[in-house]
């Protein structure tokens, strides 16, 4: 997978499991760890993601693609208010995944330094939890058995705050 | 909140990602195991108490994550919400009110005995009902200052609408050396003592706002010398002083000051102050003000009755000679405007002041905009890119005859405006009555017709017609209505480009205008010549 445009320079990303993705620099700059990367000058041509695989890459490389092509908030001028709804709405799109690819991105997204996105996947990951049993929350979050809490100290927490539990 | 973790960049640089593959691969529960600053982000977006505390019985790790959680959040409001599940009254509910301030006691507690992360935020808005109380907040306050905490809320006011004769609550002195504050609110309860003896040391504090707190000029003083570089200052219904006094704070930025009556004077100084809010609704007597010196104060929000307060606004040159928007809130019927200023580039006035009553001395002026209803529009666009002067007006009353009179005679007072949109309620309009009128229209560039509340097409044409005898436009959009089909909008447009100037027999459609009916693109496009 690869995007195309003619003259702006391009950055090479390459997963896991050995899959390459070529995309604009401006894309990848999302990235703060990528830019910081780039501004001290070690980065190679390919950057090697080792711990991302191809398909949470090309979902992260979605997402970069999008918001690099958005009009920036942060200067005086008028934002385009059809340009932050359409944002929005590809954000509210974009986190309509099954969980396990939620933590995938966000582990990513957190390696990669790239602030909405770990903004977006855990607003995504609380709205989940939200309304929820502790019983629930655990599933939902696949907690390990061996994590849990003594029995006894379980009950003293629940205890303290009895009125959460009703 | 920045959430950075240099360890997994650090990693990531040197090329070293054996670590986070064994992560990855060893468990399922993977958001254990991101670091504690996400875990962090995904608990700030939990508002409810009850779903953080459920949070803390999950795991072992999430335990160590919710004590270590740096946003104290405790409202009892909220509170009280989550315990019924629903919005309802919590009276005098002993009950919330005693679980409330447990669970205030042991998260603030639990929070400062760790050792891993300082405090961000501590919010508390609350009553106080019993003394011990009293001990938990003092107890709690004190932990939170000590741990560093950088935005601050605490808020007395009475939530549940009840007003307390009780005793203000005092904030414990240690607040004065909290030099990690970046940002104070305070409601409903008293300063420190000690704050005109001892030194206030608000080093990074930038945002302070104070709201029914009891104030004497002293302690403004203190106040304000002990925080260098506020930016954002917000004085609210605060009481004790005749004069407020603010000199020399350089990174100050926007001000914003609700009067009470008894404040005579107010002098500000701060060379980067470029927005002031003054909101004056007892208004018996003016406080003087002195604010010349604000050399980048461009923008003014004044909300107010109209007393001899405005009096002050009307040369806006000498007491703001930098201002270049000036938003004026005048909720009662005031009976004339006067203002004068030749750098104010946007008007907005929000009053239900007569047109012919308003005398405005503005000679770069871009936007006026006048709106019957309280602040509930604001200009379509913003006027940097906008070169010809341009009315907005949205009237609350129903517009009759005798409004497009004074919409003529406003027009002839030369402000030099060419651009008039029109939001209007149509009411009854006699076109015969007008017409006795030998007044030539006022030429405009541009007009924008937007009439609300007609449900036949002669009262459309009619108000089209009162329009074109006001002014001459060289292009006029009309709005859509439901009522209106393609036929319709025909027979309006080919009414109106019949219309003829009385006096120099000139017609609509004589002229290089078109007339376009908005939201329907143009189909009705009528140009002519």
């Amino acid at each position: 997978m690869s995007t195309s445009s003619s003259s702006s320079k391009k950055i090479v990303l390459k997963s896991a499991d050995n899959e390459t993705f070529e995309i604009d620099e401006i894309v990848a700059l999302e990235s703060q760890a990528i830019k910081n990367m780039i501004e001290d000058e070690c980065a190679d041509n390919v950057i090697p993601l080792g711990n991302i695989d191809s398909k949470t890459l090309s979902k992260i490389i979605e997402y970069c693609k999008k918001h690099a092509e958005s009009p920036k908030k942060d200067d005086n001028a008028d934002i385009d208010e059809k340009a932050v709804e359409d944002l929005k709405s590809f954000d509210a799109e974009f986190a309509k995944v099954d969980m396990p690819l939620i933590q995938d991105i966000l582990m990513a997204a957190n390696f990669l330094n790239i602030d909405n996105l770990i903004g977006l996947m855990c607003r995504t990951i609380a709205d989940r939890i939200k309304g929820k049993t502790p019983e629930e929350i655990r599933k939902i979050l696949n907690i390990n058995k061996n994590d849990l809490l003594s029995p006894e100290q379980e009950a003293k927490a629940r205890e303290e705050n009895s009125w959460a539990f009703d | 909140m920045v959430f950075s973790e240099q360890s997994l960049y650090l990693e990531f640089a040197t090329g070293d990602m054996e670590n986070l593959k064994v992560i990855k691969t060893d468990t399922k529960d993977r958001i254990s195991q991101l670091p504690e600053s996400i875990l962090h982000h995904i608990l700030a977006f939990l508002d409810s108490p009850k779903q953080l505390v459920r949070m803390s019985v999950l795991s072992k790790n999430w335990f160590a994550i919710m004590a270590s959680f740096p946003i104290l959040d405790f409202d009892i409001g909220n509170f009280n919400r989550a315990i019924h599940g629903c919005w309802s009254p919590i009276s005098d509910s002993i009950y919330v009110i005693h679980k409330f301030f447990n669970y205030v006691d042991s998260t603030t507690s639990r929070f400062c005995n760790q050792n891993i992360t300082s405090a961000q935020t501590f919010t508390l808005s609350t009553m106080i009902e019993k003394p011990m109380q009293i001990d938990i907040v003092d107890r709690c306050l004190e932990l939170i200052l000590m741990k560093g905490v950088k935005v601050l809320k605490v808020d007395f006011s009475n939530w549940a609408g009840v007003i307390s004769d009780k005793p203000l609550y005092r904030l414990p002195k240690i607040l004065l050396s909290a030099s990690s504050l970046t940002s104070l609110k305070i409601c409903r309860c008293k300063l420190p003592l000690s704050l005109i003896v001892d030194v206030v040391k608000f080093k990074s504090l930038k945002m302070l706002k104070l709201e029914h707190v009891p104030l004497s000029e002293k302690m403004i003083k203190h106040l304000m010398t002990g925080c260098p570089l506020l930016e954002k200052l917000t004085i609210k219904h605060c009481y004790g002083f005749k004069r407020f006094c603010v000199y020399g704070l350089q990174s100050l930025q926007q001000v914003r000051i609700c009067f009470v009556s008894e404040v005579e004077r107010v002098d500000i100084e701060a060379l980067n102050l470029y927005y002031l809010v003054l909101n004056d609704w007892d208004g018996r007597v003016a406080p003087s003000m002195n604010l010349a010196s604000c050399k980048k104060l461009t923008k003014l929000s004044y909300s107010g009755c109209l007393s001899s307060t405005l009096e002050g606004l009307v040369d806006l040159s000498f007491n703001f000679p930098f201002l270049e928007t000036l938003i004026l809130n005048l909720p009662d019927k005031c009976s004339s405007l006067k203002l004068s200023s030749h750098s104010l580039k946007t008007l907005m006035l929000y009053s239900e002041c007569d047109l012919e009553n308003i005398d405005i001395n503005t000679p770069n002026l871009l936007l006026f905009g006048y709106n019957g209803y309280s602040q509930l529009f604001s200009p379509t666009k913003s006027i940097s890119d906008r070169s010809k002067a341009r009315m907005e007006f949205v009237p609350n009353i129903y517009v009759d005859t005798l409004w497009f009179r004074c919409l003529r005679q406003f027009l002839d007072k030369k402000i030099g405006f060419k651009e008039l949109k029109l939001n209007i309620m149509v009411g009854t309009i006699d076109i015969d009555e007008l017409k006795v009128s030998m007044l030539a229209p006022y030429e405009l560039e541009h007009v924008e017709l937007d009439p609300d509340d007609i449900d036949t097409l002669s009262e459309y044409v009619d108000v089209v017609d009162a329009l074109l005898w006001c002014c001459r436009p060289w292009s006029l959009t009309l709005g859509s209505h439901p009522f209106l089909n393609l036929e319709k909008e025909r027979q309006i447009i080919e009414s109106s480009l019949k219309k003829q100037d009385n006096q120099t027999g000139i017609k609509f459609a004589d002229m290089e205008g078109y007339i376009v009916f908005g939201g329907t693109n143009c189909r009705n496009l009528r140009k002519l010549q």
